[in-house]
């Protein structure tokens, strides 16, 4: 470069020119040596972004593979997140069908403890009634044949008077007779004892009534005759639907049943309130039993309002009900349900809105050999 | 206040230059002057001591003055600031953090609002404490400067002032803002490359593992190009400074940490600035050769502070001149055209500044500028 400068200053020019040629020199100089150091700068820079480029995509492959190793892992865990979470759900839905259980037991204990509290009321009352209406029927029969005996003597004083002519002594007498009307008092004592009579039957039977459905011997395994217990049941209805509903049987002649009775007739009164409920207007039930391979069928057949589909699938479920707040508790088909599964029976029902339901029962003669283990742990 | 440069490479090219800035009658009361570790700076001092003005001045990397740079120089900027307008702090000590904290109180008890710019000499400091030692006391103090350079020898640096000169101690400068207009702003231009990297054992500004690798091994592996692999400080300096550490601190600030030297015997790197352990870095690289229009574009920012400036002063980092080499002349000029007025600095081993939408703190690869006008 040097050179260059002395070899300008050598030129045969003028100074201007040669300050011109060294000043273009020096400038292009400059420029040369600014290409350079670019040059070199962009080779080192190139070579160190290499460099960490090329480690940062060993970091980056390091840490991938380390992300892959670690997916199969997060995979087994998640799998087993998964398999432990399915295992939670089974649990969960067993604890929640055990909640539902126990909600069950739970108001069917306290269901059986009223029914239990009512049959002794219902007990202690028939009991109490029995015992003066057997006075009552009692002496009717004696009553009746001494009336009897009263009214023979008195017409065979009528007899002896008129054979004797002897009426105007007795004036007086037939008089107070005439005004009276002996003839339809003594007629009129053959209705009044006869009506006592039937009282005093009809009496007896509502007490038979209340004893069959109250059966104190309920919590333990009976023979019991199932039309004896629809009876009764009935009975203690009577005054529901006596005015509106006719009720039509058709009783088969049934073998008695291993049952607890006062548990079955639990049922039959959930049955026929529910079907006297359907009932607005004038209406019939119809009660139908029969047997079948060892098995005893009871049909109540009502043709009130009927049942939709929705309320058809839920109709056993706890708590459900159509009647208004307060009306209904929701649990007497779901407890006659678990009543009826605990005999190992079976309950069904088909109905049609505005036709009417029909309940049928099956229960078994014959209760197997745990069932009152089962009966002790439900208590 | 009017400024006037000199620049020379002897004492005697000195006295001419101050013989001709002062035929006119100019009287400067204070000379900034950044030169070369290689200058003798016994005859300087003693040149502006007989004449009664006052000293800021330090050992550099290379010098800067308008619109030109140079290396193993003398660079002097002479102002004619009223003297109670300014005080120069000098303590010499290797617990900067203390120093640094007699530096902010000496400002404040000579003036009730002051701002310091500051020169620090040592090679192994860690910097970040003069930022702490002076915000500790009073974070409301403007706070600007450079560490002084050594011609890349890596020897020693010194501050130097009247009857003064440290090579482990501060010089300030410190201004007193009701007379003294002072504005700055620290912009560097490197762009962070490569994954995130956490410092797995460091202390101070000596860092020893970078992923538990060790710290040197890492830099070597990286970018030594040339030569032996653990060659002499310098070179690791020159090779290694120009790709920083890029770290996000505590208080939000992004500071990028350069390499200074190497502990060859603990494979271990000194840094002109503290990185704790536990910090995540990452590497980053030299901007482009467009950094100068860059820089301009960022420091113009200033003009709406002050407008017409008496003096600029700037403090380069030594990696960038290393990056950008002689185009390193145009970022100084493109400066200097913002204001056209005289402009002085140096390459140093660490900058002082504040970035934007950032507060004070110690930065590398940065260009710390600072502006100063005297009131009227």
């Amino acid at each position: 470069m040097e050179d260059f400068t002395a070899h300008i200053q050598t030129l045969p020019i003028k100074e201007e020119d040669k300050e011109y040629l060294l000043k273009r020199f020096k400038d292009e100089q400059k420029k040369n040596t600014i290409l350079e150091f670019k040059f070199m700068r962009t080779e080192v820079d190139k070579t160190a972004i290499t460099n960490i480029l090329n480690a940062s995509i060993d970091e980056i492959n390091k840490q991938k593979k380390i992300i892959e190793d670690s997916k199969d892992k997060i995979n087994l865990t998640l799998t087993e997140v998964d398999k432990q979470k399915k295992l939670v759900d089974v649990k969960n839905t067993a604890l929640n069908k055990l909640l539902n259980d126990l909600r069950e037991a739970q108001q069917q204990l306290v269901m059986s403890e009223k029914m239990a509290s009512l049959g002794q009321l219902t007990a202690g009352v028939a009991h109490e009634i029995n015992n003066p209406i057997n006075f009552v029927s009692a002496n009717i029969k004696p009553l009746k044949e001494d009336l009897l005996e009263l009214m023979e003597s008195i017409h065979q004083y009528e007899a002896i008077i008129k054979e004797n002519k002897l009426q105007p002594i007795f004036e007086k007498v037939s008089q107070f007779n005439a005004k009276n009307d002996l003839a339809y008092t003594m007629q009129e004592i053959h209705e009044l004892i006869k009506g006592i009579e039937e009282g005093a039957r009809r009496t007896a039977e509502i007490v038979k009534g209340l004893r069959n459905f109250s059966r104190m011997d309920q919590n333990v395994v009976k023979k019991a005759n199932i039309n004896e217990g629809l009876d009764a049941t009935l009975a203690l209805l009577h005054s529901v639907y006596k005015d509106h509903i006719e009720i039509t049987k058709d009783y088969g002649a049934l073998t008695e049943v291993e049952c607890f009775p006062g548990e079955i007739n639990q049922v039959f009164m959930n049955i026929l309130s529910n079907a006297i409920q359907a009932i607005t207007g004038r209406g019939k039930i119809h009660i139908r039993t029969w047997q079948e391979n060892k098995v005893v069928k009871i049909a109540i057949k009502d043709n009130g309002s009927g049942m939709d589909e929705v309320t058809k699938n839920k109709v056993f479920d706890p708590f459900f009900t159509t009647k208004d707040v307060g009306k209904g508790t929701g649990l007497g088909l779901s407890i006659s349900y678990g009543i009826i599964e605990k005999h190992s029976g079976k309950i069904q029902l088909s109905s049609a809105l505005g036709k009417g339901t029909e309940f049928t029962i099956q229960l078994p003669m014959v209760q197997n050999k745990h069932f009152e283990i089962k009966k002790d742990i439900r208590k | 206040m009017k400024a006037k440069n000199i620049k020379a490479t002897t004492i005697d090219e000195v006295r001419k230059g101050f013989a001709k800035a002062t035929e006119d009658g100019y009287a400067p009361t204070l000379a900034i002057i950044f030169c070369s570790a290689m200058q003798d700076r016994k005859a300087l001092t003693s040149f502006f001591d007989e004449r009664h003005i006052d000293i800021f001045g330090c050992t550099t990397a290379g010098e800067i003055l308008d619109s030109e740079i140079s290396e193993q120089s003398i660079v002097i900027m002479l102002m004619d600031m009223k003297r109670e307008h300014y005080k120069l702090f000098k303590e010499s000590s290797s617990d900067t953090l203390k120093i640094a904290g007699n530096m902010a109180k000496f400002a404040k008890e000579s003036f009730s609002d002051a701002s310091i710019i500051v020169v620090s000499s040592g090679l192994t400091i860690d910097a970040e404490n003069i930022i702490n030692g002076v915000t500790d006391f009073d974070d409301s103090i403007p706070l600007y400067g450079g560490l002084a350079g050594d011609d890349l020898t890596m020897k020693a640096s010194y501050v130097f002032s009247n009857a003064y000169e440290s090579s482990t101690g501060l010089l300030g400068l410190i201004f007193d803002n009701d007379k003294v207009k002072i504005a700055g702003l620290a912009t560097s231009g490197w762009d962070n490359i490569g994954v995130e990297k956490t410092i797995t054992k460091s202390a101070g500004n000596v860092v020893y593992a970078i992923d538990d690798e060790p710290a040197l091994d890492v830099f070597v592996k990286f970018f030594q190009f040339t030569g032996s692999v653990y060659d002499r400080a310098e070179v690791i300096a020159m090779n290694f400074a120009q790709y920083p550490l890029q770290m996000k601190k505590g208080n939000g600030n992004v500071v990028l940490r350069a390499p200074m030297m190497a502990d060859v015997e603990n494979h271990a790197l000194i840094f002109a600035g503290g990185i704790p352990e536990g910090s995540k870095v990452k590497f980053s690289v030299p901007p482009g050769f467009d950094l100068v229009d860059k820089t301009r574009d960022s420091v113009s920012v200033l003009k709406d502070t002050i407008t017409t400036p008496d003096a600029v002063i700037l403090f380069s980092c030594k990696a960038r001149h290393l990056a950008l080499g002689p185009i390193m002349e145009d970022e100084a000029g493109k400066i200097r055209d913002i204001w056209e007025k005289p402009l002085i600095g140096f390459f140093s081993y660490g900058e002082i500044g504040t970035a934007k939408d950032s507060v004070c703190d110690f930065h590398n690869e940065t260009c710390s500028i600072v502006l100063l006008e005297e009131k009227k």
